[in-house]
């Protein structure tokens, strides 16, 4: 396993993860299959998209079918027919999420089964049994997760504890043909992230990731950090923004120095009829205004849903039949992987200052349309503040 | 046209074969089935899915049911390319357009005398002659069907019956008014209920009129689920086809069984559709055909859902070559259902439709093996 450098752009990266089962082309977006299985996608069809790597959650597997369950199944790899490259999390940030009763001591997590009701611990030393049952080509290590926007001592002590729990992953990590990253954390303090990002990286072997955002911080404060950590690490560690995966997030995190992300909005929000769009931002398929929209979601997209279906035909079905939701889940997540293969070429030619005028223009512009709305075309392309500043502080300019 | 011939008669039914259905060549045999589609898609499959993951035999013939589109008919008439188009279906196609959908709904006492009542999810349509007519032209599939007063239930008294097969009359007149233009190949409908003499006075009226390319008999009320009687069926199935000439392709909608199949090949029926494959993978379950089935009318419904499958990680189905029973396990399957993941129906519809598919090639085997009438 190993990460190379193949460009750079201002802060970016275009690198090649070498993984036991693909080569991961970074910046990368990674689809998120929770229970193994990517929401009525069907591997075959991922493959055809050229996804190299998606994710699953521990938290999820571990209690359905169960770890030892997937061991007996042969990995999970076999289990769900995905022979490319597969990342699991440690299952702390679910617990955080999902379990009412959690509670964290010096010994590891301890939670509530949503099954049985019963508490459970879960220390590190058990996250990586369960995870090395899994068979992820990347595990992640378990950390004090606290949420963003908490202040004060515990947001050190939750840091150095991720350390103590790093030095134990490692040394209950046997398994030679998997990777384990350590999890950057420290808030929304730079000098905490700064502290961690040294410690840390002296004991990474892979790559390593960013935790702790992505959890209702401000922008402002989220670029922030992801600029301060990917400054504070060292080159040779490919850089996993963890739960991040709105287009504008990736394409700043990239540029900022970030490799690796991922977020279940693609599936999720196809679930609910939402197309994510390169014009526009987001489509909303069950609005009227598409109810005879013979367009298909972006008229440039490749992907099989917009080569075949309209906007119309899909505004008819989205949560009626699943076969809505599986087309718009390919679209959203081809969306993701070609707006990455973008960003990677843009890096590679060093042409990210056009990409990125193109992109920012486009995202917060209208969504194409045959006839405009008087409303889409008068509307101006309000840039946050947040984005003119992390595209300010990569040294580029926006001229509208 | 519908150009179908019968290859073969023998005492467990008919061999036959579709050379073309409307402008496409298919080369069907037959018995065989429709593919079964709901809003244009056989239900859980992408068209991407379909084409890639499930292998049919043959040259399929699709069953477009009309529900699950109803309420966009105007948005399709303006679209302008048809139906399947509208839909994303790859290709050029055979595709049969009946009103109904067979494993929706179909409450008694909304049919009048200008319309025949469909459900759709968000309520009841009246279709009317006129209705479906422009229908059926917008759509432009290759064949559609006449329509039916079905609401004929096993205690329906004579004056509903009377009702029912003359109100099937009128709408066939109708729908086949000289002046009036309505393009595709005809498959009449034909009712009845259960009442022979009603079976026989629909088909006398509806079914011989010239131009007919098949028949189809409303047999809703006989479908998996239903209490039936295989005499009582038997008698309705010849009344309705004593009067009418045999050389036509003869098909039923609707899910049934193995072994129902079995008995209704016997009874001269060469079409049916997928619907019951379906159907079972709806309630996350799989079939299997017994090895010596049609010898035997026996098979297997295996329950996915059920736990003790989460430690079993052999193949669905040893011997099965679908995409599923390759690809997959049983406790894959298990943790698929028991975590309400939308790939189960997927898996489960494909290796159903493959082992319905293998049903009639067996099917169609042991009739090429029988002696010839």
């Amino acid at each position: 396993m190993k990460y190379d450098i193949l460009a750079r752009a201002g802060f970016a990266r275009r690198g090649n993860l070498h993984l036991p089962h693909s080569i991961v082309e970074t910046p990368v977006f990674m689809p998120v299959g929770t229970q193994g299985t990517m929401k009525g996608v069907v591997p075959e069809q991922l493959v055809a998209m050229d996804c190299r790597i998606l994710l699953c959650n521990t938290y999820h597997l571990g209690h359905r079918p169960g770890h030892e369950r997937v061991k007996a199944a042969g990995g999970l790899h076999k289990m769900m027919n995905w022979d490319r490259s597969i990342l699991t999390d440690s299952g702390g940030f679910q617990m955080v999420s999902l379990s009412k009763l959690m509670t964290v001591d010096e010994n590891g997590v301890n939670f509530e089964s949503p099954h049985t009701g019963e508490m459970m611990a879960l220390p590190p030393e058990k996250s990586i049994e369960i995870q090395q049952a899994l068979g992820a080509d990347i595990m992640m290590q378990l950390d004090h997760v606290i949420h963003v926007l908490t202040t004060g001592d515990i947001v050190k002590e939750a840091m150095h504890r991720s350390i103590r729990w790093l030095d134990r992953c490692k040394v209950a990590h046997t398994r030679d043909d998997q990777a384990m990253f350590p999890i950057l954390q420290g808030g929304l303090n730079l000098e905490l992230r700064k502290e961690c990002a040294e410690e840390m990286a002296k004991r990474a072997k892979v790559g390593i990731a960013i935790g702790g955002l992505s959890g209702g911080e401000e922008k402002d404060h989220f670029w922030r950090v992801v600029a301060a950590c990917c400054a504070a690490l060292p080159p040779h560690l490919p850089r996993y923004v963890m739960g991040v995966g709105f287009p504008v997030d990736l394409v700043i995190c990239s540029l900022l120095g970030a490799d690796m992300f991922d977020c279940v909005y693609p599936t999720r929000t196809a679930r609910f009829g939402t197309a994510m769009v390169r014009r526009g931002g987001l489509m909303q398929l069950n609005q009227k205004r598409y109810k005879e929209d013979f367009l298909p979601i972006d008229d440039k997209c490749e992907c099989n849903t917009c080569k075949n279906y309209s906007r119309a035909y899909l505004h008819s079905i989205v949560g009626k039949e699943t076969v809505g939701c599986h087309l718009v889940s390919v679209h959203n997540i081809k969306h993701q992987l070609d707006l990455m293969r973008d960003v990677r070429q843009a890096i590679q030619s060093n042409s990210v200052e056009l990409f990125l005028k193109q992109f920012i223009h486009d995202y917060y512009g209208p969504i194409q349309s045959e006839e405009p709305s008087k409303q889409d075309s008068l509307k101006i392309r309000e840039v946050p503040q947040w984005v003119r500043d992390a595209v300010n502080h990569m040294g580029y300019k926006l001229d509208f | 046209m519908v150009k179908f011939s019968i290859e073969k008669k023998t005492l467990l039914g008919r061999l036959g074969k579709i050379e073309s259905w409307g402008p496409v060549e298919v080369n069907h045999h037959t018995p065989s089935c429709m593919t079964y589609l709901r809003a244009g898609h056989i239900p859980h499959l992408t068209w991407d899915v379909a084409e890639n993951q499930l292998k049919l035999e043959q040259t399929p013939i699709y069953q477009m049911t009309l529900p699950s589109l109803v309420t966009n008919a105007k948005i399709i008439e303006k679209f302008g390319k048809g139906a399947a188009k509208f839909c994303g279906m790859p290709g050029k196609n055979a595709i049969h357009l009946t009103p109904f959908d067979p494993l929706g709904k179909l409450p008694g006492g909304y049919n009048d005398s200008k319309s025949i009542a469909v459900w759709t999810a968000n309520g009841k349509v009246s279709l009317d002659v006129k209705t479906w007519r422009s229908i059926v032209n917008s759509f432009g599939c290759s064949s559609f069907e006449s329509l039916v007063d079905y609401d004929t239930p096993k205690d329906a008294g004579q004056k509903k019956l009377v009702k029912a097969v003359d109100r099937t009359k009128t709408f066939h007149e109708q729908l086949f008014l000289q002046d009036e233009k309505v393009s595709g190949e005809r498959v009449v409908a034909l009712g009845g209920g259960f009442s022979k003499y009603h079976r026989r006075k629909c088909a006398v009226d509806v079914g011989l009129a010239e131009n007919t390319a098949a028949y189809t008999v409303e047999f809703h009320e006989f479908t998996e689920g239903k209490e039936t009687d295989e005499k009582e069926m038997k008698e309705l199935l010849e009344e309705t086809f004593s009067p009418l000439p045999p050389t036509k392709l003869r098909c039923i909608s609707g899910p049934f069984n193995p072994k129902t199949v079995l008995f209704l090949v016997q009874q001269g029926i060469d079409f049916f559709d997928s619907t019951f494959p379906i159907k079972l993978a709806e309630e996350g379950h799989a079939f299997c055909l017994a090895d010596d089935y049609p010898t035997s009318s026996k098979y297997e419904v295996v329950d996915f859902n059920n736990q003790k499958f989460a430690d079993d990680f052999t193949t669905p189905f040893e011997g099965c070559a679908c995409y599923t029973c390759t690809k997959y396990t049983k406790g894959y399957l298990q943790h698929l259902l028991n975590t309400r993941e939308l790939l189960a129906s997927i898996l489960l519809v494909i290796h159903n439709m493959t082992e319905y598919d293998r049903m009639f090639k067996l099917i169609r085997k042991s009739l090429e093996n029988s002696e010839g009438l």
